[in-house]
């Protein structure tokens, strides 16, 4: 074999090692272990997230609730209003029952 | 006629009603006078255990139905007259001097803290704050504390008068806030008396609950847009409304400066009387 065969022949055997030794070290057949601490902070994220659709709900069932009492309130207003009777007032000589004066 | 005087909301009342069953209309005064004391109890800005001193600390507050209606009640008022009633005039009442129930205000009240004599908290004027309400919460705008205490005593005659309607012709007189079921002839302090039939009138003026403070005399009657008692004007303006509650708001509209929409009387400083608002 030639000076140059045999550098070709070394050139390929260091070739073939580093490409096999790069692969065994990236040991593409195990399963990465997740970090505890991310899965921590995604449980709580989940949790928060949880109780921020909690409080979402509460909330628009209260706002509902306000708004049909609110409906209800002006419909009675409205009713009350008109219905009511303006007071009737003259002036008379009597004598006063009571005295209105600054409250 | 059974009737019972009563000493609540710092003023003096007087309740009535015509009933043949004095045994029912006793025990109808005696709800009636609850129902006061109920809202005086939830209402009152001297009471540091009342609702009202609780949601004035916090600025938020979950509150009973009544406390809710009577905010409310003031909110609607204020809309109404363009802000001439604002219930949020507490500091600027506070700076004032009328800082302590009526009775406790004798002789020469502190004079306000300088900081306080604008009606303001951290340089946040406070009349016209923010308020809202949601049916069972109320939150006040930073720096606003609330003084319900003219409409309270219009709602708490409205209330008492409800209560006695049902037997019978009655007078509820809340310190001059008056709400009446039947015809009753009502007179208007240095003018005349009027026959008032299913209704209420009350009466605004700086010639009732003034003290003296650094000198001056002031009076609780705040005029919104200064923040410092009004100046000017009638002496009283006595208004006629369906409820106490409205006619103690027309009225203090009225005394600032607001045309007339309902029968009104106006006494002046010398003793002369205007009716106006259809009232002749």
């Amino acid at each position: 074999m030639t000076s140059a065969g045999r550098a070709y022949v070394v050139a390929a055997t260091l070739l073939a090692f580093f490409v096999l030794w790069a692969t065994i070290a990236a040991s593409p057949w195990r399963t990465a272990r997740p970090d505890s601490r991310i899965e921590a902070l995604a449980a709580r994220e989940a949790r928060l997230r949880q109780a921020a659709a909690d409080a979402q709900a509460r909330h628009a069932a209260r706002w509902d609730a306000y708004r049909a009492a609110l409906a209800a309130r002006r419909a009675d207003a409205a009713t009350l209003a008109a219905a009511r009777v303006q007071p009737t007032v003259r002036v008379a000589q009597l004598p006063a029952a009571t005295t209105t004066r600054s409250s | 006629m059974p009737e019972r005087p009563l000493r609540a909301m710092g003023t003096t009342m007087l309740l009535r009603v015509e009933s043949d069953d004095g045994t029912a209309a006793e025990a109808a005064l005696t709800r009636a006078v609850a129902t006061i004391e109920a809202i005086e109890r939830t209402c009152s800005r001297f009471d540091p255990t009342s609702e009202l001193s609780r949601l004035n600390a916090l600025g938020r507050a979950r509150v009973s139905p009544l406390l809710a209606e009577v905010v409310e009640l003031a909110l609607a008022a204020r809309e109404r007259t363009g802000g001439l009633f604002d219930p949020t005039v507490h500091d600027a009442v506070v700076a004032s001097g009328y800082d302590r129930s009526f009775e406790q205000l004798s002789g020469d009240s502190p004079r306000p803290a300088p900081e306080r004599a604008r009606g303001e908290r951290d340089g946040v004027p406070t009349c016209g704050g923010d308020v809202a309400v949601d049916g069972e919460h109320v939150e006040l705008g930073r720096g606003v504390r609330l003084d319900l205490g003219g409409i309270a005593k219009g709602y708490a005659a409205d209330a008492a008068c409800a209560v006695l309607a049902p037997l019978g012709p009655c007078l509820v007189d809340a310190g001059g806030d008056v709400a009446v079921r039947g015809t009753w002839p009502i007179g208007v302090e240095g003018g005349p008396v009027l026959e008032l039939t299913d209704g209420a009138v009350a009466t605004s003026g700086r010639d009732r609950r003034t003290w003296s403070s650094g000198g001056a005399t002031r009076h609780h009657l705040i005029d919104p847009a200064t923040g410092a008692p009004a100046t000017g004007g009638p002496l009283r303006a006595t208004v006629v409304a369906p409820t106490a509650a409205e006619a103690e708001v027309l009225a203090k509209a009225v005394f600032l400066g607001a045309p007339p929409c309902a029968p009104t009387v106006l006494v002046h400083e010398d003793g002369s009387t205007t009716l106006a608002g259809g009232l002749s």
